[in-house]
């Protein structure tokens, strides 16, 4: 076990390394640039824009650049923001509650509807109920984001008034967490939606797999309740590859929901992102990369340890 | 025992992924202090020793909705005019609604006749209005003027733009209200200098700017100051008490809410959520009309969007545009737009026809017209220029067709819509356009990548651009001259640089730019202004095609506004006298 241990976090550092080489490269070749906003000022002469980029460090050949940004993200300093001029891990650090906040309470809420409808849906397969749930998940799956949650605005914030359109919390006033709760509860509905319809299908392929096992027969046989015989032994089997996609769906809350962040108004991370990326932000673009990159690589490691652990037969 | 442990691994892991989540409380606003000498609202809870005229409860918050977030709050780290900055930084002029300069920290505009210029233009001298203070309550000192002309040209702060303030030699400050600036030589637009002060007692020990805490918190001498900023969320501001008009602002707290989705902040603006959205399209105003507790105001702009046509054959400047070097041809372009189709279709009627850069203001010609649309007359003009109609329509000359590449930023509707209809509309006279439309990166990449702009490769360009787009202050001088001033003609020589993108030569534009930029006296820059104009709209490098109104969305609540076109995208220039009911 230790050896597999030391063996995958060997494989991480090449990696990770990698992947920032191939980010940095890729963004420097893309036509464009952080001065690229500048360039259409007539305001903004051709030798302010040298100063800047002078200024900036971005006229040094693009490895020095690299060099520089590695040894200096190694040590824990990630540089700042082109466009904000302020330091990027605050700028992280801001946003990063926002995002875990949304996206969290999206999956929990997923979750907490998928496990039990999924395993419902299988124990009674071909019913009515069965039916029923899978098309709602598939639908909720294949509904993007951006179109859910404008209707969800249109009807629940602007006819029913029963919502706010956005926004973490009401502005002008001293926020209270009923009013937080307010706000949270469209962005998250609409996640959620969308968590469920993704892992319900998942729930009951699962189950339908362990319910059909000569085990669970035996149990009955040996006088166990229904509920036991669920509960205690297909339930835990089932939820095994369910663990592993939850495990696999974590590095998702760093990055945010950038739909749902854009819709709803919510400064997340998602956003941070797609901003840094319009204006061609590089220190914040490769602290999200990497970061990400970094927790999609241990979370697949987690994964696949879960997996293990829950599985003695696929043990490492 | 064996399945108890790893049962007991399993919660473990489970208990550590949701304690994460969970315990991850809702982010409180990154509220920065406010500062200790700052009186707090006017208090809810009176005391019980009240006098008769208590203080008015605090009005609601104004809260105005904006589609980008500022990067910043400094004025001039920013490319443009940012709303969310001029509530709360001021400079020594501004520019009033009919178009002249106006003392806004200065006690008045510098002049020749008021001995605020000298003679030969090299020397000015701004006197401060008495009694100014900063948002901290520090007095408003010449200091301010010397010191905030040494952090723009301080190569140490990485600002966006000097406007000019390189050109200044020295400022000496006899006394506290009195700053004399020297120039290295004249400098025509000296009245966009100093359009912010920056405060010298907060950021004189600062060896950079780049990373003051001011950049997110400015100190000015605005109407308002910043409360806090929750960055990507909103910016919170608070009336200043030093503010100099007194009884001013009437709004106690304002906030500005940025607004990634146009239909969320449509549907905010709807629900009340929002009092003001900034800068709408003109399609989202047959939206907003509809509903009765909106008001949508149009405030006409300096910008225009025109069609930049390639007057060098691909850059090459030693050949003439093969199709476009010939003015008969770009007179007949001119005269095959339909102007009112395409502002009728594609932007609701919410535009004006263009005719030139300024057409109005203090430097501007109203006389000039806008080209009337007569396909008629531009196919007899292509007729006389020897381009005759091929078998399939399109004209045909010397075995050449009259095919012409014409590029826009992909991407925006309004504009390729534009392009589709000018096809349409040249196609009638026989010419061919193809759309060669590039991300808007690339198109307006800098000469080092590439740009087509810079390098000349291509035939017609299609985008927005005039005096008012970029500064809130608008001398004329530095779009003009950029513009249509051969000495602005990118080629190798140049390093590609220059903004003459049309590489347009005429002389007679050239000295009447001359000219413009070299004498102080309003009139007669005007008149050279004039000049310039006219033979530009007979040579027609550029064919404007209309003026883009802007367009703000208010809620019937907000009321005291007034239009300034020459600060139209900061609507809210008076905010000071604005009220919500």
């Amino acid at each position: 076990m230790a050896k597999y241990l030391i063996g995958r976090f060997t494989q991480l550092m090449p990696t990770l390394l990698l992947i920032t080489l191939g980010t940095f490269f890729i963004m420097q070749a893309v036509p464009g640039g952080p001065m690229s906003m500048y360039t259409q000022n007539p305001e903004i002469t051709p030798q302010d824009i040298e100063r800047l980029e002078h200024a900036l460090g971005l006229d040094r050949p693009i490895h020095v650049q690299y060099w520089n940004w590695l040894t200096r993200f190694v040590r824990g300093d990630w540089g700042y923001s082109l466009s904000q001029r302020r330091p990027v891990l605050t700028i992280i650090r801001e946003r990063v509650k926002n995002s875990l906040y949304l996206s969290g309470l999206g999956l929990l809420l997923g979750l907490t509807i998928s496990i039990p409808v999924g395993m419902l849906s299988a124990y009674k397969q071909y019913s009515l109920l069965d039916y029923v749930t899978t098309s709602i998940a598939l639908v909720g799956y294949s509904i993007p984001i951006f179109w859910s949650g404008l209707v969800a605005i249109i009807i629940f914030s602007v006819w029913l008034r029963w919502f706010p359109g956005g926004g973490m919390y009401s502005l002008g006033q001293v926020p209270t967490l009923a009013d937080r709760l307010r706000h949270t509860v469209l962005p998250v509905s609409v996640l959620a939606l969308f968590y469920s319809g993704y892992f319900t299908r998942f729930v009951r392929s699962s189950m339908l797999e362990v319910i059909s096992q000569d085990y669970l027969r035996t149990a009955r046989a040996k006088g166990l309740s229904e509920r036991q015989v669920l509960i205690r032994h297909a339930a835990k089997n089932a939820a095994i590859p369910i663990v592993t996609l939850v495990a696999l769906q974590l590095p998702g809350l760093f990055s945010g929901a950038l739909f749902t962040e854009t819709i709803f108004t919510w400064p997340g991370m998602g956003r941070l992102f797609w901003e840094a990326a319009m204006r061609m932000d590089y220190p914040i673009l490769m602290a999200l990369v990497t970061v990400t990159a970094m927790l999609v690589i241990l979370c697949n490691l987690l994964a696949d340890l879960l997996y293990g652990v829950l599985n003695p037969q696929v043990r490492v | 025992m064996r399945r108890a442990r790893r049962f007991m691994l399993i919660l473990t892991i489970l208990a550590a992924v949701l304690g994460v989540l969970a315990g991850c409380r809702p982010a409180q606003p990154t509220a920065t202090p406010r500062p200790t000498t700052a009186p707090t609202r006017a208090p809810t809870a009176a005391p019980t020793a009240v006098p008769p005229t208590a203080a008015p409860p605090p009005s609601k918050p104004l809260i105005i909705g904006s589609w980008a977030e500022s990067p910043n709050l400094n004025p001039y780290y920013q490319s443009g005019p940012e709303a969310s900055t001029w509530m709360v930084v001021e400079g020594l002029l501004t520019v009033a609604p009919d178009g002249s300069y106006a003392p806004q920290l200065a006690a008045e505009v510098p002049s020749v006749e008021n001995g605020g210029v000298s003679a030969d233009g090299k020397v000015i001298t701004y006197k401060l209005k008495p009694g100014l203070k900063w948002s901290d309550g520090e007095p408003v000192t010449s200091a301010d003027i010397r010191f905030t002309w040494q952090a723009v040209t301080n190569p140490n702060n990485a600002v966006v733009k000097t406007l000019g303030h390189e050109n200044i030699v020295s400022v000496e400050t006899p006394d506290d209200l009195t700053a004399v600036v020297s120039l290295k030589e004249r400098y025509v637009p000296f009245l966009t200098l100093f359009p912010a002060l920056y405060p010298e007692h907060v950021l004189g020990d600062l060896e950079t700017l780049d990373n003051a805490d001011y950049n997110q918190k400015p100190v000015g001498t605005g109407p308002y100051r910043v409360v806090t900023w929750v960055s990507g969320s909103h910016i919170e501001y608070e009336k200043n008490p030093y503010y100099r008009e007194q009884g001013k602002p009437l709004l106690d707290t304002v906030i500005m809410k940025w607004l990634p989705s146009r239909e969320a902040g449509l549907a905010q603006l709807a629900t009340g959520e929002i009092d003001i959205l900034e800068d709408i399209t003109e399609s989202e105003v047959a939206t907003l009309r509809q509903n009765p507790d909106v008001e949508i105001v149009t405030m006409s702009s300096l910008s225009s969007e025109r069609l930049f046509l390639n007057l060098s054959d691909n850059g090459d400047l030693s050949k003439p545009h093969p199709i476009l070097g010939d003015q008969k041809v770009r007179e007949a372009l001119d005269y095959a737009m339909d102007r009112a189709t395409l502002i009728q279709g594609l932007l609701e009627g919410q535009a004006t026809p263009a005719s030139c850069d300024l057409p109005a203001g203090a430097f501007g010609d109203p006389a000039i017209p806008s080209t009337p649309y007569d396909p008629g007359k531009a196919k007899a003009l292509l007729d006389e220029a020897g381009w005759e109609v091929g078998s399939d329509g399109m004209r045909v000359k010397d075995g050449k067709r009259l095919s012409l590449r014409i590029s826009t930023t992909a991407g925006n509707k309004v504009r390729e819509l534009t392009e589709q209809l000018l096809q349409e509309q040249f196609g009638d006279i026989g010419v061919e356009l193809v759309l060669d439309n590039k991300p808007s990166s690339e198109f307006w990449a800098s000469p080092s990548e590439g740009g087509q702009r810079h390098t000349g490769n291509f035939d017609i360009l299609l985008y927005t651009t005039g005096p008012g787009v970029t500064g809130a202050f608008v001398d004329p001088h530095s779009h003009m001259f950029s513009y249509y001033h051969s000495a602005n003609i990118p080629s190798q020589a140049t390093e590609l640089r220059g903004g003459n993108y049309m590489r347009y030569a005429s002389a007679t534009v050239d000295s009447a730019l001359d000219q413009a930029g070299s004498v102080f006296a309003v009139t007669e820059r005007q008149a050279a202004y004039s000049e310039a104009m006219r033979e530009i709209a007979k040579d027609k490098p550029v064919l404007f095609i209309y003026n883009r109104l802007q367009i703000h969305a208010f809620r019937k609540e907000v009321k005291g506004w007034t239009e300034n076109i020459w600060l139209s995208q900061i609507p809210n220039w008076d905010i000071q006298n604005w009220t919500k009911d």
